[in-house]
């Protein structure tokens, strides 16, 4: 049996828009037809930029929302028919820090979410102990949560995660608002709670993230999976060798021809800004180098300024399978240190 | 970490009366954690019911002439431990509304409602707790206030202290049922505040909590009449104040109790159609 089986997930919203007295109805659709599976002990990545639906998804995966249509199953079961036995197979991490209560220490905001888990009281002390120790939240076990750094706020919420020893772990963007380190502390978390047996559903908007962390990621945007493989698979799937990311002065047609009859069968992508050109180049055959573009930039007049030669990213994936590498912007790069 | 183990989970039963102690605990030692609650509870209950013994005083007139039109309205000539005991009551009323009736809604401006939802947890029991939450804190300054104003000799207290806390055990079950549906009502519409104003006010106003009810319009004693905290205010008056037992009263009692359990029946169902609904709806996220 699969550790999370979705089917079809479809969820609209209805909402009202309009002057006063005349307003009309309008209904948005935030997730359209989502579908896939998780194995047993897999950290599987919903990948996708703010309001593709990742969030949405996750939320009806955690028995708070009721997909419009669609199933989706944890461990065979219904998170709609059967929600009782899906809370208690799987715990949900939203984001943000303001998920724990701050005028309550590290051990009474475990004691309290243990009693919400329906926990014994005497599995819950023993679990207490063992997650801070696991942590390495010793000297802050009776500590105030608001005398807490983000990052350790954060393994609290992992904490509290952990504590029922769910089959199952949704984290909503999991890293988002914290500084590189602390992120980067997040995700080697992240992986150990893999190790212990667990299977991880995350999302982000982070490709770094995804790719660093992932067996599988499946790439949604407006509301949809664009596609869906491990990362190396999706990397290699675009067909690129190499990718060129380089700054023009300027890019005219003429060097667009000048390009194509000198790679043929390579793709160049252009983004236009005020004072330059961005250009990227999906090397998929042939010897595109760096010398050879400059010199036919400069024999149809343009200057590169910047290059730069990388491997086929995450995000070169999702441009290749959207056609939006605006979606992206100042997203992918942040949370990379 | 060990792997040796799987979650050891409780009785249900146990298990709820467990999350709704939790909760109260949470309200209890979060409120605590703040000076400034100290000092309020300290300072509220004795000078609120200070400004209506003075407008009481104030339209009896120089020399008290009318007070006598008071206890005939009021039943007994004691204005002080009436308008004491009826501000009492008002601000069991507002507090429970503060914090059971808006506990929801304090939950999503904290960040934790999401959380919440997402666990096995009964979410009836995120209200019940916070509302025995607040009945705790709410001993503080009840109790603080009729000690001072019994110590200045504004209030008489006559009756036996077994029979108000009976009075105010039966009133229980209804505040449930109301914060419950009140509950639901903040987690469909998400913004309540102005409707704790209103609904304090209209309590005041229908159950005769500051004046007698008598001089109420009587369409609007009707109306004030089919409210259990009416009879509830009227019990604990009689029993405070002219000594009389929770016996005299059986009708009012009686009243209080079984509207208490139709009460909580109706405030469940509304809370779990309210539940159902914004799940469907999406209003269950969001602020």
């Amino acid at each position: 049996m699969r550790a999370l089986e979705v089917d079809n997930l479809r969820k609209e919203f209805e909402t009202k828009t309009g002057p006063l007295f005349r307003k009309k109805r309008e209904t948005i659709t935030a997730v359209d037809g989502v579908s896939f599976a998780i194995d047993r002990g897999e950290i599987f990545s919903l990948l996708g930029p703010n309001g593709a639906g990742k969030t949405t998804t996750i939320k009806m995966l955690a028995t708070l929302l009721i997909p419009t249509a669609g199933t989706a199953r944890v461990f065979g079961h219904d998170v709609v028919r059967e929600e009782a036995t899906v809370r208690r197979l799987m715990t949900t991490v939203l984001p943000g820090e303001r998920t724990l209560f701050w005028k309550l220490t590290v051990k009474e905001n475990l004691r309290y979410f243990g009693s919400l888990y329906g926990l014994t009281k005497a599995y819950t002390e023993r679990r207490i102990a063992e997650l801070i120790s696991f942590f390495g939240m010793e000297e802050k076990a009776n500590a105030l949560v608001e005398r807490l750094s983000t990052g350790q706020r954060q393994k609290i919420v992992l904490s509290r995660a952990l504590l029922p020893d769910p089959q199952l772990i949704l984290l909503d963007e999991p890293t988002l608002g914290l500084d590189p380190n602390a992120a980067r502390q997040l995700r080697e978390l992240i992986r150990s709670v893999r190790d212990q047996g667990k299977t991880v559903l995350l999302t982000t908007h982070y490709m770094y993230e995804a790719d660093e962390l992932s067996d599988r990621v499946a790439i949604i945007n407006k509301g949809r999976i664009a596609c869906l493989d491990t990362p190396d698979q999706l990397k290699r799937s675009i067909n690129a060798q190499k990718i060129i990311r380089a700054e023009t002065d300027v890019w005219t047609p003429a060097c667009s021809s000048a390009f194509e009859a000198a790679f043929p069968g390579n793709s160049i992508e252009l983004e236009p800004d005020r004072e330059s050109v961005r250009l990227t180049i999906m090397v998929r055959s042939g010897d595109v180098t760096i010398g050879r573009l400059a010199s036919i930039a400069l024999e149809c007049g343009a200057t590169i300024r910047t290059v730069q030669v990388d491997e086929p990213s995450l995000e070169d994936v999702f441009v290749a399978f959207t056609g939006d590498r605006a979606e992206l912007e100042g997203e992918s790069d942040e949370q990379s240190a | 970490m060990s792997r040796a183990h799987s979650a050891e989970r409780a009785h249900p039963i146990t298990a709820w009366l467990r999350s709704v102690w939790a909760v109260t605990w949470r309200d209890v030692r979060t409120t605590t954690r703040y000076k400034s609650w100290f000092i309020a509870s300290l300072i509220w209950p004795i000078i609120y019911p200070f400004s209506l013994v003075f407008v009481g005083r104030g339209l009896a007139g120089p020399s008290g002439e009318g007070l006598g039109r008071f206890a005939e309205l009021a039943q007994t000539s004691d204005y002080q431990s009436f308008i004491i005991l009826g501000s009492l009551a008002w601000m069991f009323v507002n507090i429970n509304l503060w914090m059971g009736g808006l506990s929801l809604m304090t939950d999503r401006t904290r960040g934790t409602f999401d959380t919440h939802w997402t666990m096995p947890v009964s979410k009836l029991s995120l209200v019940v707790g916070a509302t025995f939450a607040s009945l705790i804190l709410n001993f503080v300054p009840m109790v603080i206030s009729i000690a001072f104003y019994a110590a200045i000799g504004w209030l008489q207290v006559s009756g036996s202290p077994i029979d108000i806390a009976i009075a105010i055990l039966l009133v229980i079950p209804f505040l449930l049922g109301f914060l419950l549906c009140f509950s639901a009502f903040t987690v469909r519409f998400r913004e309540a505040g102005m409707l704790v104003q209103v609904m304090r006010t209209v309590f005041a106003i229908l159950c005769g909590l500051q004046f007698p009810l008598a001089v109420l319009p009587p369409g609007l004693q009707s109306i004030g009449r089919a409210i259990p905290l009416t009879h509830f205010i009227d019990v604990v008056r009689s029993v405070v104040i002219q000594g009389a037992s929770v016996r005299d009263h059986s009708s009012s009692i009686g009243y209080v109790a079984v509207s208490g359990l139709i009460m909580i029946v109706v405030g469940v169902l509304a809370f779990e159609l309210v539940r159902a609904s914004v799940r469907r709806t999406g209003l269950v996220t969001g602020y």
